[in-house]
């Protein structure tokens, strides 16, 4: 047992909570444990940036973590994420302390205090009724509009990081339609409860699984929901354009985040279960610049889909593809002058061997 | 907008049931209460603008550049972005620490304060690692023991990252001369404390341990050390080392085996110290020395390693002083024609090599492995695979397998071109092996078909052609067909096909494939709209080190140490050539001079 005998209170803290549900007793974990407890001490002692209490669940994923350099990122992100919890408290101490002393010297007022926050003609309009606006709208929607299946079951294939960023998306992904005017049906399916994705989900929407809560979260397949005639896979790796919006067909996304994983993983899900297939005409009205990668966010996906599903118009839907990766005015000239200058050289040598420039 | 309004209000006792979502508003990390007023507005084009946040937004007070360099060993090429060495909380030390000049304990004690005093990066507990850290990296032994010194005066316990440090500057140092019982205590010191020690300590204790005689702990160490890292290349170079100079070659052969397998790479002062061991063994004897010395060649020839050219050097001179005086031999450092002829002693280097077995290995396990894969549609589908399975076991052996889009699309840039030019180019490449009676196997893609049909007709009648799906991948199948129709059969594409490599996971099938590929892979240099067509044929020869049936060796060398292993697919340029043979007396006297030619 490594006994450092260091003035931290980290070292005792550790000690004190319950390791044996993240090792299940087993012996070879245990020491890896230990030995991992030694390690963050000499990265904090050596000045690398090692958050100062590191949690439960965070010891369980550097127990998993094979290669240092792995484990000295992930201490290096937490030691972020700490220190901007404490500078946010800071913040919020200071603020509190302005407003009391703000208070404290203020002049005595007798009649009523006008402002936004205290008196004023406008009607207050507290969040929960802009809440009940937009769910009611949905519940509309889950009665009468057209479905959209967002496929939950690609969380083997990312990185907890990933997973987390997908959980992220889908909850702005749902803000981002219950917004819109005319909301699709979402259901959520192959979703279960353990992957990381739909932890994270929960973590940022706790009430989802309430019953009255509007969203369709399912374990079960689209393919027990809805008949295959209906259903197209959207994946970025098939030859076939979307061209027209059909709006009785029930449209699949894959809700994977694959800045890791190159592989054609939604084509090979939507071949093997012999799926219509489609992607975005994104070729076909945009031109794409020299930045950014073809890979879209899951929400602007569904604000693509909202708008196009409404207006009918690619030209209007594909405004949601961020700006910075359509070419740009320069680029588009260099590309253009390039293309004018080779005809000219053509010219020169009509008659000799063109391999040059083969 | 009075539609919505009147169902806010018939609805709204209802709906009071329904749970508030505070959380649904796009969660921006620095949530004041004004974020909040706006982030109720209903145009979704905000919503855009605050996703993705950073997740790392550090505010101003801490600087972004840390003081992370201690643990940097010499061999990490990976250098993490947020380790910067040239951080201003250093810049004090540094600048102190250069100078050189030994400090007395109050001196110490000031810089110690103002270091504190001016950022959040060093506090108390850190900076004494630091402090010794830089002084290992900037060799300045006496300072780091004056710091020492001053920490002992003060009373302040040395913690396990100090001592750590502490022995990483006396191996940096070790040229100066280190007290053998300091270092110990040291040990000592850091062995009560704890038993069991992580990967960082335990490399730093290995390299300080090399130096005294009690370096066979470093061995358990090593393994201590394995049981949370991967340990680094220095390690495993350091206790090679010092295994030699202290004349254990058996712990040191096990070592390398270790460390090849795991991909680290061997330090010139390896091989430095196994010619030495050799030298002191031989006890100065020329001859029984070069025997010892064709054991550390032959080394070279079983793990494809090459020496740097300082260590070449050393061989071919103790090769000429180990020489019978009465026949005539030959060392030189040389370099290699593309047809394979060494230009110092004009004979051919060996061809590639692979056994039955090997072969028969790789294509069983090619199919399992890279074709189908963990996910067989990620590829292609089961039907096309059968498919081609068939297809080839009708029509194959080939002589060539080419991939027919990679060739097409030689002819410039993809944009620029039409199908028929497409069609052209593969059209010259096709008739350039049925010329010489070669029988051709193309792969494709099924809209190949919409290609120009005066070329592509020429193309069917001439050649099997087998087109894929669009949305397949072509190259496992390529590299099925050329494996399958056995050894006499060459591929030609551009592609590196580094991906596929990778699949087996296999380090042995990794490298039979790696040769396999130097032997048949053939690629596709530049095709005229004429009609010529320049190719670039595979190595004929072993471009690794290798020893011929008469005896002669051919070691390729590098002129510095590279560390990681050569990607490319160029043959090395210098080679040593060491050869022994009868020559006509009258030109002995000019071949004996050492003539290094390095082209």
């Amino acid at each position: 047992m490594p006994q450092d005998n260091d003035s931290t209170t980290e070292q005792n803290s550790t000690e004190n909570s319950d390791f044996t549900s993240i090792t299940n007793s087993d012996p070879v974990l245990e020491k890896k444990l230990k030995i991992l407890f030694l390690e963050v001490e000499v990265l904090r002692q050596s000045g690398y940036r090692v958050p100062d209490s590191v949690k439960l669940g965070q010891w369980k994923e550097l127990l998993e973590m094979e290669t240092r350099s792995r484990r000295r990122k992930y201490l290096s992100y937490l030691f972020g994420v700490e220190k901007k919890q404490e500078n946010r408290k800071k913040k919020k101490d200071e603020a509190k302390q302005k407003r009391e002393d703000a208070m404290n010297t203020a002049p005595e007022n007798t009649h009523i205090r006008y402002g936004l926050g205290h008196n004023t003609i406008l009607i207050r309009v507290y969040d929960n009724t802009i809440n009940h606006f937009y769910h009611s709208r949905l519940i509309q929607a889950m009665q009468f509009s057209q479905k959209l299946v967002i496929d939950c079951s690609y969380d083997s294939h990312m990185t907890s990081r990933e997973a987390q960023n997908c959980g992220k998306q889908l909850m702005l992904m749902f803000s981002d339609n219950r917004i819109h005017d005319n909301p699709f049906d979402l259901y959520l399916c192959n979703a279960r409860r353990e992957s990381n994705t739909i932890k994270q989900l929960v973590k940022c929407i706790p009430t989802i699984y309430d019953l009255d809560f509007p969203i369709n979260i399912t374990e079960k397949s689209y393919l027990d929901l809805f008949p295959k005639e209906n259903i197209v896979y959207l994946t970025p790796h098939c030859r076939e354009d979307l061209r027209e919006f059909d709006h009785d067909a029930i449209y699949i996304i894959g809700a994977m985040v694959d800045k890791g994983n190159n592989e054609p993983l939604s084509l090979a899900k939507a071949k093997r279960e012999g799926l219509k297939m489609a992607k975005l005409p994104l070729d076909r009205y945009l031109m794409w610049g020299s930045g950014g990668s073809k890979s879209l966010t899951l929400n602007q996906m569904m604000q693509i889909l909202l708008d196009i599903r409404a207006t009918g118009s690619w030209d209007k839907a594909l405004q949601h593809v961020p700006r910075r990766k359509i070419i740009t005015t320069p680029e588009l000239q260099e590309q253009c002058s390039k293309k004018v200058e080779r005809p000219k050289r053509q010219l020169r040598y009509t008659i000799k061997d063109t391999s040059k420039y083969c | 907008m009075s539609g919505p309004l009147k169902c806010i209000f018939s609805l709204q006792k209802c709906l009071q049931t329904f749970a508030t979502l505070r959380c649904l508003l796009p969660s921006v990390y620095i949530s004041t209460r004004e974020c909040k007023w706006s982030g109720v507005n209903l145009c979704p084009a905000f919503r855009i603008a605050t996703f993705p946040g950073p997740t790392h937004s550090f505010s101003t007070d801490i600087s972004k550049n840390d003081t992370c360099a201690v643990l940097q060993s010499q061999d990490e090429k990976n250098s993490d972005s947020d380790e910067d060495n040239t951080a201003q909380d250093e810049d004090i030390l540094v600048s102190v620490i250069t100078k050189g000049k030994q400090l007395s304990s109050s001196e110490w004690e000031k810089i110690k304060d103002q270091v504190l005093a001016k950022n959040r990066g060093i506090n108390g507990s850190n900076i004494d690692a630091i402090t010794i850290g830089l002084c290992g990296r900037f060799m300045q032994l006496d300072m780091g023991l004056s710091y020492l010194e001053h920490l002992s005066l003060s009373g302040k316990k040395l913690n396990i990252a100090t001592i750590a440090q502490v022995m990483r500057m006396c191996y940096s140092c070790r040229l100066k001369g280190i007290d053998e019982q300091f270092i110990l205590s040291m040990y000592e010191n850091l062995h009560s404390r704890c038993p069991v020690l992580d990967g960082y300590t335990a490399e730093s204790a290995i390299l300080g341990l090399c130096l005294t005689r009690h370096w066979k702990v470093g061995l358990d160490l090593l393994d201590m050390a394995k049981l949370t890292c991967i340990p680094g290349g220095m390690e495993y170079n350091v206790l090679v080392k010092t295994a030699y100079d202290n004349n254990e070659p058996n712990i040191s052969l096990r070592l390398i085996n270790e460390m090849l397998q795991l991909g680290r790479s061997i330090r010139p002062e390896v091989f430095h110290a196994q010619l030495d061991y050799c030298n002191r063994m031989s006890a100065g004897e020329k001859v029984e020395r070069w025997k010892m010395v064709e054991e550390i060649l032959s080394m070279f020839v079983e793990h494809d390693l090459k020496p740097t050219v300082d260590v070449a050097e050393r061989i071919r001179v103790w090769y000429l002083e180990a020489a019978d005086p009465h026949t005539e031999v030959q060392a030189q450092l040389s370099s290699v024609t593309d047809g394979g002829i060494c230009k110092s002693c004009q004979k051919y280097l060996n061809p590639i090599t692979i056994t039955k077995e090997e072969f028969g290995a790789l294509q069983s396990a090619f199919m399992d492995k890279v074709v189908v894969g963990a996910d067989i549609f990620r590829k292609s589908t089961p039907e096309e695979i059968k498919e081609f399975k068939n297809f080839v076991k009708m029509t194959a052996p080939y002589d060539m397998v080419i991939d027919g889009l990679n060739i097409a699309f030689t002819a410039g840039p993809k944009k620029a071109l039409s199908s028929q030019a497409l069609a052209r180019t593969l059209h010259h490449v096709v008739k350039y092996f049925v010329m010489k009676s070669k029988k051709v196997l193309i792969l494709g893609r099924k809209h190949m078909q919409t290609w120009s049909p005066c070329y592509m007709d020429y193309i069917y009648r001439n050649a099997h052609v087998f087109l894929a799906d669009n949305l397949s991948q072509d190259d496992p199948l390529l590299l099925y067909a050329a494996l399958y129709s056995g050894m006499g059969t060459k591929f030609l594409s551009r592609d590196l096909m580094r991906g596929h490599a990778y699949r087996l996971e296999n380090k042995s099938l990794r490298s039979t494939f790696k040769l396999w590929q130097l032997q048949h892979q053939c690629q596709l240099k530049y095709v005229t709209q004429a009609g010529k067509v320049h190719l670039k044929f595979p190595l004929t020869f072993n471009p690794m080190a290798q020893v011929s049936r008469d005896g002669s060796w051919h070691i390729p060398y590098e002129m510095e140490f590279v560390g990681s292993p050569s990607q490319s697919f160029e043959a090395p340029t210098t080679w040593l050539c060491l050869r022994s043979g009868k020559l006509s007396p009258s030109l002995s006297q000019v071949r004996h001079k050492k003539i290094s030619r390095m082209s």
